[in-house]
Formats: structure tokens, C-alpha cells, sequence
């Protein structure tokens, strides 16, 4: 019998917990360790952020999920693990603090035979000084702070209703951030929610970007096959933009927000200032501040994690310039190098290189987007670490592990540029693989038949769906099982 | 790749921002425009996406 536990309840964490609980018999335990009470639907957040969804309707409470599932549910944050125990005890345990309100500040020791990262990640807000919902810009990352996206920018539509010319502002901050597709589907939703409160002409509405070119995602962009042309996305993207009025400053590192005014340094070594009036900028991503200790007590941390925070494992972590990066140098078990009985998945994971090409300004400020690793793959890591662990519980702890690499996954991003049953509309992308393999794919790195981009209702009935779909499935509910990550 | 805070330094001297809003992008036509909320021509397309989907979801992995 075994005891398998799982820090984080995000996608991944909550995919490979469900995974694991069918796969393995009662006698076997699995335990979720997660500081937020509820699950959210992070893709929705967007439309939260625009007002046009309540933060019930992308949040549940997962502890009668569990309860239905015999999933035991810890609300805590994890603080610490000890792989080979301490002391005279050999047991590798986490160390947790517990976040409810009963036993807020609770220390506990959670013994583990399997542990899974999934602890997703912290939100830096503080390396950009003045950024964030407690200083000057708003965000999208949690339900909570959509919600209040939302309101400030209900504030800034009744100025122009009542005559004012606003500036709003969209995008990442920090060189080094992630997730640019959630600042693209933000700011097609801003625009459109412009358009539906008639005040389009008094916004002036920018994208702020790490990007070195519209359209790379952090994935290096993609080449897709578009009327008979095969079109690199910078083109596809430039066109949405162009459309909707949307003006674009890429290749930019935000070094502070001020109330009003974000400072910011482009590739180019310039140094800027834009004034606005609405700014929502994605915080880079950092590790969830887990360390780790050995039997005798001392830090192992550097062993186990990356500088970043992000956990190591199976992937070439050789530094290598950018001509020398290969699909291969990316994790396929997810498995801890030092230790077979520890793994990391969806954000945990420490990826080895950015997947896009990271360019540095004059002035040495790296401007790199780091590689996206949300969303599909996040689903496909925890169903693929959840079958290793069923094996290696069942079978015992030699069994192989489960592989899936990125550059062997898909992914599909459906960004909503407005909603409603006839009048949404939305940019689908489909990407296979998500990190390029040119020695499978030697022309573009991917596959053109799945590779490919197109705007319309139907991509925004994809969305909705989408969203309807994972919610059912991952609050367990008839059926769930058949619905693929 | 860890990420350290702005250190504290002289402000460096500041240019207005200068942003794109042009480019040689293609534009949709008025045609384009209009089959993309067009509900036979969505259906469809509906249908094409959601199958090229379920081809990634169930392509392998390992």
C-alpha cells in the first residue's frame, strides 16, 4: 500500500490526484496538499476580467470533490521537503503550514512514499517594483484579482462615457515573463468590451510585450498553413491587431510602474514611459519557494531545485547556446534525477532553456519570454507522472516510467477576442508539437497539418466549451474520466 | 534563470514610447469578415478545429 502526495491543486496537481485515485485501489492513499481552498479555471479568469463572468463561475471548492473521490485534502502550503527523512526516521515527509482557519499557522509532517510538485506558480510582483493589484497596474492571474480588473476598468469606461480620451495598457512586465497568450486574449477582450460600451474611439490600447516580434508566444512563433501559404504567426498576429486598432510595443522589460506611468527599457537599450490609465501587465513566474533538506538536516535546495525556484528533472540542463538546443533536452518522466519518488509537473518543472530564441539589449537586460507550460501539456504531465506512479505502486518502484515530452505534445490555445453566442468571436491555434523538434519537423519544427491559427465564432464556441467541459470534468461529475487533459 | 529585483540607480534619461499600429500584414477582406460570424461556414469550421484537436490530444506522446 502506498501514500502518494500532491502540493498543488492547478491543473496538473488536480490531474494527476484524480488520475491516480482511479487508477489505484483504496488501499492505496492520495493526499492533495494545496493553499487555496478552491480550483479555478485560469483560462476563464479572462473573462472575469472584463466583467462579463462572475468569479463563482470559474472557482469551486475542491474538498468535496475529494471527499467524493477519497482524495484526503490538506489545505496548507508546503514549506519543506526531506526526501530521506531525519533523524533516526528514514520516512520522507513534507513539511506543511497549514492555510484554513481553523488550523491557520498549523505546522504538520506529511509522510510520503510519492511526492508530486504541481505548486504552479508564485506571482512575482515584487521584481518589478510598483507592479501588481496592491501597487499601480492590475492583473489577471487569480480569479480574485480579475475581479478586480474588472472593476478598475468599469472605472475607466464610465471616464470615457463621460467625455475623457483614456489610455489602457496590456501585456507582460518583466523580460522574463510568461504566458503572453493570456495577454493577447486579454487584450482583444478589452477591446471588444470597448466597442460594446461605444467608447472604442476614446481609448488609445496598447500591447506590452516581451516578445521580440508579434506573434512568438513564447514558443518562437509558428509557421501555419493559411489559403494555400504557409505564414509565419508574427503576420497573423499584426493582422488581428492591425483590425481592431490595437497599437504594439515589443521586445520590452518593464523596470518600474509608477501610479500612471510604466517605465520601461526595449531591446534596443532605449529607455521609455508610457502614461495610462488602465494597465494590466503579467508578473513573471517564480518557484513556490520550496526547500529541501537531507537526513542530517542540511540544505540540500540547489540539489533538488533550480535558481528560479522550479524543480529539476529529467531534462539536459547543460547551458548551450541557442543553435545547440534540441527537443530532446526536454523532460519526459518529469522524475527527480536524485530521487525516482519525486516528481514535477506543469509549472513546478524547471525547463531546461526557453523554447523561444532570448535576446539581450545593449545594456545586458535579458529579454527572454520563458517557455509557456500551462493549460494541455500541464493535464497530459499529471495524467503521465499519475500512470508512473500507479506502475511503481503497483508493481514496485523499478517499474519504467510513463514518458511525455513537450516536444511530443500538442497544444491548443483558444483566445477569446469578445464572447457571445452569435457576436464572440475568438483566435484558435493549434500547435503540434509545443516545443519544435527540426529533426522530426525539418522545415518549420512542427507538423503543418495540426499547426494552424484562425479567427471566428466557432473558435469562441471552442472557448465556451472548453471551459464548460473542464469545469464538469474536474469537479469529477459523471463521466469525467473520458474527457482527455 | 532567476529573475532579481530592479537595483536602485540614477534614472536613465527617458523617450516617449513608440509603438506600431501599422504594418504589411494582410487585412481580412469584407468576405472573410463576413464568414467569420457566418453560422453554416462557423459550423464547419467548428467541426475542422475540434477534429484537429482530437487528433493532438490522442497523437502519443512518449
Amino acid at each position: 500500500m502506498s501514500r502518494t502526495v500532491i502540493l498543488g491543486a492547478g491543473i496538473s496537481g488536480h490531474t494527476a490526484a484524480t488520475r491516480l485515485r482511479r487508477m489505484l485501489g483504496r488501499g492505496h492513499e492520495v493526499i492533495v496538499v494545496s493553499p487555496n481552498s478552491r480550483w479555478n479555471w485560469i483560462p476563464s479568469n479572462i473573462w472575469v476580467g472584463v466583467g462579463r463572468m462572475k468569479v463563482g463561475d470559474v472557482v469551486f471548492p475542491l474538498a468535496p470533490v475529494y471527499r467524493k473521490l477519497g482524495i484526503t485534502f490538506i489545505q496548507a502550503t508546503a514549506t519543506e521537503i526531506h526526501p530521506d527523512g531525519d533523524g533516526a526516521d528514514a520516512t520522507p515527509f513534507v513539511v506543511v503550514e497549514h492555510t484554513d482557519v481553523e488550523r491557520a499557522g498549523e505546522i504538520e509532517r506529511v509522510p510520503f512514499d510519492y511526492l508530486v510538485n504541481a505548486t504552479g506558480p508564485k506571482l512575482r510582483f515584487e521584481a518589478v517594483p510598483g507592479l501588481g493589484p496592491e501597487a499601480n497596474s492590475v492583473s489577471v492571474c487569480t480569479a480574485d484579482h480579475a475581479a478586480a480588473a474588472a472593476r478598475s476598468l468599469a472605472e475607466v469606461i464610465a471616464r470615457m462615457r463621460a467625455g475623457a480620451r483614456q489610455t489602457l495598457v496590456v501585456g507582460t512586465s518583466h523580460g522574463t515573463c510568461t504566458c503572453e497568450g493570456a495577454a493577447f486574449e486579454y487584450v482583444f477582450n478589452v477591446e471588444h468590451e470597448l466597442r460594446q460600451a461605444r467608447v472604442r474611439d476614446r481609448a488609445d490600447l496598447y500591447y506590452l510585450s516581451n516578445e521580440h516580434e508579434l506573434g512568438d508566444f513564447g514558443v518562437g512563433g509558428l509557421q501555419m498553413q493559411m489559403g494555400g501559404w504557409v505564414t509565419h504567426s508574427r503576420m497573423w498576429a499584426e493582422s488581428l491587431y492591425v483590425e481592431r486598432g490595437i497599437k504594439w510595443i515589443i521586445g520590452a522589460h518593464v523596470e518600474r510602474v509608477e501610479p500612471g506611468e510604466i517605465l520601461f527599457e526595449t531591446l534596443d537599450g532605449e529607455h521609455h514611459a508610457l502614461a495610462f490609465d488602465f494597465a494590466m501587465l503579467l508578473p513573471p513566474f517564480g518557484g513556490a519557494g520550496l526547500r529541501s533538506f537531507d537526513r542530517a538536516g542540511a540544505d540540500t535546495t540547489a540539489e533538488l531545485f533550480a535558481p528560479s525556484g522550479f524543480m529539476l528533472v529529467d531534462g539536459d540542463y547543460a547551458k548551450k547556446p541557442f543553435e545547440e538546443w534540441r527537443a530532446a533536452d526536454w523532460p519526459t518522466t518529469y522524475q527527480s534525477p536524485r530521487y525516482p519518488n519525486i516528481f514535477a509537473v506543469g509549472i513546478a518543472f524547471a525547463p531546461p532553456h526557453q523554447i523561444s530564441r532570448p535576446h539581450t539589449s545593449p545594456n545586458g537586460t535579458l529579454i527572454a519570454p520563458a517557455p509557456p507550460r500551462t493549460g494541455m501539456p500541464s493535464g497530459i504531465m499529471g495524467r503521465t507522472v499519475a500512470r508512473t506512479i500507479a506502475d511503481m505502486a503497483r508493481k514496485g518502484g523499478s517499474a519504467p516510467p510513463h514518458h511525455a515530452s513537450m516536444a511530443r505534445m500538442g497544444a491548443a490555445c483558444v483566445a477569446s477576442a469578445g464572447s457571445g453566442f452569435f457576436r464572440g468571436s475568438a483566435a484558435a491555434m493549434t500547435m503540434y508539437p509545443v516545443v519544435p523538434d527540426f529533426e522530426r519537423y525539418p522545415e518549420t519544427g512542427r507538423d503543418l497539418a495540426l499547426t494552424s491559427g484562425e479567427v471566428g465564432l466557432a473558435a469562441h464556441w471552442i472557448k465556451r466549451l472548453l471551459h464548460t467541459g473542464f469545469i464538469y470534468k474536474a469537479k469529477a461529475r459523471f463521466g469525467w474520466q473520458v474527457i482527455p487533459e | 534563470m532567476s529573475i532579481q529585483p530592479e537595483p536602485e540607480s540614477a534614472p536613465a534619461p527617458r523617450s516617449p514610447a513608440i509603438a506600431s499600429s501599422t504594418s504589411d500584414a494582410p487585412r481580412p477582406s469584407r468576405r472573410t469578415l463576413a464568414m467569420r460570424s457566418f453560422l453554416p461556414v462557423q459550423a464547419w469550421r467548428f467541426l475542422v478545429i475540434n477534429l484537429r484537436m482530437a487528433r493532438i490530444i490522442f497523437k502519443p506522446h512518449d
